[in-house]
């Protein structure tokens, strides 16, 4: 009875081991997404890790990445029925995260690729969640539509909408604020 | 032209897309969410046709700006690394 006690222990680790340690880079990326900040990220993913320690027991081995993102998703949102609202993301916030320019004077072109990355984060930041957290977890933190949805709760085909809505949201603000697409090098 | 049409209607769909479908798919284009035959189509009409090039190099422009932000935190990574390889040895202790 000790023995199988043990030998269930032994399987539990390894198989943490095998199927979530290797996904912490991606979960802290998506934690990032869905909190806002890099704190609250880090304690995400703990709770995320913690959780899939317990029932990683009726997990069969098959896509570990969506098993772990819908634990996340699962423990974001008992996060926030105990947060105040005013912690959820801030816009503001966002913009401050993105838009760390760097110095390119004195050259053209990478002051050009400047000024479009920091429109660009500027549009992101002011699109509505819905379609931000969307072209997030897409175009920031790699994930498929399909792992995407698990995150969202919703269907790959849902995830594809809004990404591609917000996209063309950022593409028409970019235009509208003067960037040139018609050149070679945007 | 015509005689292009004349094939298209007795192959079926074109082997090329129209700006309306192009500009429909080509952000499943860019990230590879088309089959292969709509793959095709919709970059053989971006290669001839200039609007829709544009479009879709602006798509792009803006997917690498993007993905250029992606800020990864080692230190962040290693301290939840360090945890899930504690508790996964001692898990006697979780809470």
């Amino acid at each position: 009875m000790v023995i199988d006690a043990t030998m269930k222990d032994q399987e539990r680790k390894s198989a943490f081991s095998m199927y979530v340690l290797p996904e912490i880079e991606v979960l802290l990326r998506v934690a990032k997404t869905l909190t806002g900040r890099h704190s609250d990220a880090e304690d995400l993913v703990q709770d995320t890790m913690l959780r899939a320690f317990r029932s990683i027991d009726r997990f069969d081995g098959k896509h570990p990445r969506a098993w772990l993102l819908t634990i996340m998703r699962n423990a974001e949102i008992n996060r926030h029925r105990k947060r105040r609202p005013e912690l959820i993301k801030d816009p503001e916030t966002t913009v401050a995260m993105l838009s760390n320019e760097p110095d390119h004077k004195g050259d053209p072109e990478r002051v050009a690729d400047g000024m479009l990355d920091a429109r660009v984060a500027h549009m992101l930041a002011s699109l509505p969640p819905l379609f931000r957290n969307a072209v997030e977890l897409i175009d920031l933190d790699g994930l498929s539509y399909v792992e995407a949805g698990e995150v969202l709760g919703v269907p790959s085909g849902t995830v594809m909408s809004r990404v591609h809505r917000g996209r063309s949201r950022i593409r028409k603000y970019l235009i509208d604020n003067g960037i040139d697409f018609t050149k070679d090098e945007v | 032209m015509r005689l292009f049409s004349m094939v298209n209607m007795f192959m079926g769909t074109p082997a090329v897309a129209s700006c309306r479908h192009a500009h429909k798919n080509v952000q499943g284009y860019l990230d590879g969410t088309l089959d292969d035959r709509n793959s095709k189509r919709v970059a053989l009409h971006l290669e001839t046709c200039r609007r829709c090039g544009l479009e879709a190099d602006s798509y792009l422009a803006i997917k690498r700006s993007l993905a250029s932000r992606v800020d990864v935190d080692v230190d962040a990574v290693q301290r939840i690394r360090a945890f899930g390889e504690r508790f996964s040895i001692e898990n006697d202790h979780l809470p």
